[in-house]
Formats: C-alpha cells, sequence, structure tokens
C-alpha cells in the first residue's frame, strides 16, 4: 500500500491528476497512450515506411502522432476506434511529410517500398530459402498493385478491421472489399504459379 | 454442385470477406451463413480467401523498420513530451516537432532546459514504476484490456458443443498457485486482488480455457469492467448458439479487444448499464438510462 501511495504522489506531483479512491488503477490518459504505444509502434513505423517515410523520420512521426492521442485523450473526445484513429493520424502525417519533401527535392527519389526483411538466424537456411522466396513474391505482387489497394492489403495485415480501414482511408466500407477482394486474386494467382 | 444453390446465385467475395468481419446486416449474414452451410464452392472460396490474406499477413509482418532509436527510449521520450503538454502553462501548447522548429532562441532554450528536466523525473517516474512491478511490461498493468502478448487468449473443443454444454465461468476452480502467477506476470501485488476479478479473456461459455495465457487481472473500478463484459459474453454466446455469428468469429472479436467488441455488438459507445465505475457522474448517468 505504502509503495502504490508513493506512486500516487508521484504521479500527482507530475501529472497533477488525483487517482479514484482505489488507488492507482484507473487507466489515466498517459498509460492508455503508453499502453497503445507498446502495441503500435511498429505496425505504425512498418506503414508510415511503406508510405515513404524513412525509419528516423518516422520515429519523430510516431511520436507525433501518440502526441495527438494525448491530447485527444485529454479533451475528452471519443475513445472509439482509437486503432483506427492513429493509423488515420499517421497515414495523414506521412502524405503531408512525403509531400513537403517532394517540394523541397526538385527530383522525387523512389523510395523502396518497404523496409529491411527481419531474418531469424534460427531458421535452417534452406527452409529460409523456400519461405523466403514465397514471401518474397507475395511482397513483390504487393508493390506491383495501386497504391490504395497496396494501403488496404497493409491494414488488413496489421489486424484492422474493414470499418477502421475504410476510416482511415477515406473509403466506403464497400470499396475496402472490392479493393481487398482484387488484390487477394492476384496474390492468390501469384501463389499458385 | 447442385443446381438449386446456381438458381440462388453464390455469395460474392466481397460479401464473404464482410460476412467474416461481422460487418453484414443479420438478414444478409443469416442468408450467408444458410448458403455456406449448403455450398462446398463458396465454402472453399472462403477459404482460399482467408488462407491467402493470413499467408500475406504473416509475410508482411515480417518486414521490421530499422529504427535508430530503441523502443524503450522511444517510450521515456513520449512520456517526457506528455508530462511537458500537462504542465505547460494555459494547458495544452505546441508539441515536440514545432518545438524543434522554434526561431526565437531564448525560447528553444527555456523549452529545452524545462523538456531535460520533465524527461529527468520521468525517468525517475519509469524507474519507479519498474520497481514497484519488477518488470517493464507492468507499466500497463490492471487495464480494461489485458496485454496481448500475456493474455492472447487460449480456447479448446468444447464436448458437445458450447450450446449444449454451456460451460460456466468459475474463476475459483483455478488453483491459486495459477492466480498467483497471474498476477506475478502483470507484475501485480497478489495482496491487492480483491480489486480484480481474474478473468477469462475468452470466457468457457464461448470455448475459452482456464490456461494462464486467457487470464487476467481486470480492474472492477473502471468504466469497461468484468461486469460489462460478461454483458458481451452472453450476447455472444447467445448469438452464436442462434446461428447469427460463428464460434471462431466471436471468439477472435472477444480476443482482440473486447471493449470494440462491445461497441460494435451492442451499437453503442458506452456500457449500456449501470455497472461501470466512471468517476464521471454523468457518464454514469448517460449510461444508466
Amino acid at each position: 500500500m505504502a509503495s502504490s501511495a508513493n506512486e500516487n504522489a508521484l504521479r500527482l506531483a507530475l501529472f497533477g491528476r488525483a487517482e479514484t479512491a482505489l488507488g492507482g488503477v484507473d487507466l489515466t490518459p498517459e498509460r492508455e497512450v503508453i499502453a497503445l504505444f507498446d502495441q503500435l509502434r511498429t505496425p505504425l513505423l512498418r506503414y508510415t515506411a511503406s508510405l515513404g517515410v524513412t525509419a528516423c523520420d518516422g520515429e519523430d512521426l510516431i511520436q507525433e502522432v501518440f502526441l495527438s492521442l494525448f491530447r485527444h485523450l485529454q479533451l475528452g473526445k471519443p475513445r472509439s476506434h482509437l486503432r483506427g484513429w492513429l493509423f488515420r493520424v499517421a497515414h495523414n502525417l506521412a502524405l503531408k511529410y512525403r509531400n513537403t519533401r517532394a517540394k523541397r527535392q526538385a527530383v522525387t527519389v523512389s523510395e523502396p517500398g518497404l523496409a529491411e526483411r527481419q531474418i531469424d538466424p534460427e531458421t535452417n537456411p534452406e527452409e529460409r530459402v523456400v519461405e523466403d522466396q514465397r514471401q518474397r513474391l507475395l511482397m513483390s505482387v504487393l508493390e506491383a498493385l495501386p497504391e490504395q489497394d497496396q494501403n488496404c492489403l497493409r491494414l488488413r495485415a496489421e489486424g484492422l478491421r474493414y470499418r477502421e480501414i475504410a476510416d482511415v482511408l477515406g473509403m466506403s466500407l464497400g470499396a475496402v472489399s472490392n479493393s481487398l477482394v482484387r488484390s487477394l486474386a492476384r496474390l492468390n494467382r501469384a501463389d499458385a504459379r | 454442385m447442385a443446381d438449386q444453390t446456381k438458381e440462388r446465385g453464390h455469395i460474392s467475395d466481397q460479401d464473404l470477406l464482410l460476412f467474416v468481419d461481422a460487418e453484414l446486416d443479420l438478414e444478409r449474414a443469416h442468408n450467408v451463413e444458410a448458403h455456406l452451410a449448403k455450398c462446398e464452392v463458396c465454402g472453399a472460396r472462403l477459404q482460399t480467401l482467408e488462407q491467402t490474406l493470413s499467408e500475406f499477413s504473416v509475410a508482411y509482418r515480417k518486414n521490421s523498420v530499422d529504427s535508430p532509436t530503441e523502443e524503450s527510449l522511444a517510450r521515456v521520450r513520449l512520456l517526457g513530451q506528455m508530462a511537458e503538454t500537462k504542465v505547460s502553462p494555459g494547458g495544452i501548447r505546441r508539441w515536440a516537432p514545432s518545438v524543434y522548429a522554434l526561431a526565437n532562441r531564448r525560447w528553444a532554450f527555456n523549452a529545452a532546459v524545462i523538456a531535460i528536466a520533465i524527461l529527468g523525473v520521468a525517468l525517475v517516474y519509469q524507474q519507479f514504476w519498474l520497481t514497484n512491478s519488477g518488470d517493464s511490461i507492468a507499466s500497463v498493468q490492471a487495464a480494461p484490456l489485458p496485454l496481448p502478448n500475456l493474455t492472447p487468449g487460449a480456447v479448446a473443443d468444447v464436448p458437445g458443443g458450447i450450446c449444449l454444454a454451456a460451460p460456466r465461468e468459475d474463476a475459483s476452480r483455478i488453483p491459486v498457485a495459477e492466480r498467483k502467477e497471474v498476477f506475478r506476470e502483470y507484475g501485480m501485488d497478489y495482496r491487492h486482488a480483491g480489486q480484480y476479478e481474474l478473468d477469462h479473456l475468452i470466457t468457457p461459455a464461448l470455448g475459452g480455457t482456464d490456461d494462464i495465457h486467457n487470464l487476467w487481472p481486470e480492474p472492477y473500478n473502471s468504466q469497461w469492467n468484468a461486469h460489462v463484459k460478461d454483458q458481451l459474453e452472453d450476447l455472444l454466446h447467445q448469438m452464436v448458439c442462434s446461428g447469427q455469428i460463428d464460434l471462431p468469429t466471436a471468439q477472435r472479436a472477444i480476443a482482440t479487444n473486447w471493449i470494440e467488441a462491445y461497441k460494435h455488438y451492442f451499437n453503442t459507445e458506452k456500457p449500456l448499464a449501470s455497472y461501470s465505475a466512471s468517476d464521471d457522474e454523468d457518464d454514469r448517468a448517460t449510461a444508466g438510462s
């Protein structure tokens, strides 16, 4: 109990917010933000990288995204669909970033669509080659798709619901499922070959 | 393939996807379900769609972004910036990237001093958090949602099916050693166990097991508490047994984010009954109505 009282005192000093009577177990905006940060930092970095943001700038961008989430929660705005909300903010910031950078550089350098692939040293080399070839094939099909279709597929791979994807990309639910059906057919054809 | 199915027409790929994501209205969902029960062609197509999606997801998630910043450092930086946003006079100020861009150098200097001071406090705070809990994961302890890495959910087939057997959720049958272990992995003191329900993420009535991966300490004094979750569990159980959704969909919905699932299936933004222990009186008034 003493330690939790201490923690509360510290938190009060830091954030000026009293805890509820039971002490220290309610969800402060800070905790909510950090919980989502731990959960979604990598997926968001991956997504912004796919939109052409470098890893270094991506890190700053993600900080910006979560700070705006913090302000959003502090202002008592809706807490529903926060995952979709985060991807939407990241998406918009990434597009803004891309536009300003394109303007600054007279020539737009084409950005590698995806960052380096993680190599698992544990797997046996032959398995890795076969596995890797298949996955590379899927990734090359992905990169050949129209950008909107790519984004739909990426967001789905990160586990977003179709409704959330529609919200992030400003599309209708029907358009999202159309896009995915198109892309899945392509992936499937590549797979069958 | 039976002519009958042909006449009635197959389900489009689009509808199959929306069906899996529970986005079809009840009537259409019923039709799809009934059709799938009879039509092997559509069943196989659905399977292919789902398989392609999941293979793609696995491949896609292998792509990592080589960030120069470690996650723990990035987290501390975020904590510091949140603290700064909060303590700044006049409430919410412009935040980090704009701070970098400040033209006024004296301003920038002051901001930097404040930021460093706050980062220091945040570090101490973080340290406190960690020492109290013994594990960095515990920085998000006691939330109405479990940590996916500790509690992803676990299911098993129920002999006779969940509708006939209707297994009960009874945390008391879980051995004390396992209960303590759950609290320990969440970095929480078991002596405070009374403030939490040791809850199944996927309720046994939906095929969830007593496995430790399916258990987490759920706080009572939160707006989204165990009592609210019980309502969702009852609803999903009914929906599965009346054929409105299938069991894997229900399990996935409740395991992924039960609060979102509640909002979706009850079509509401707030818990429906007055179980919620929100500290906001207005919230409670609206929720109770």
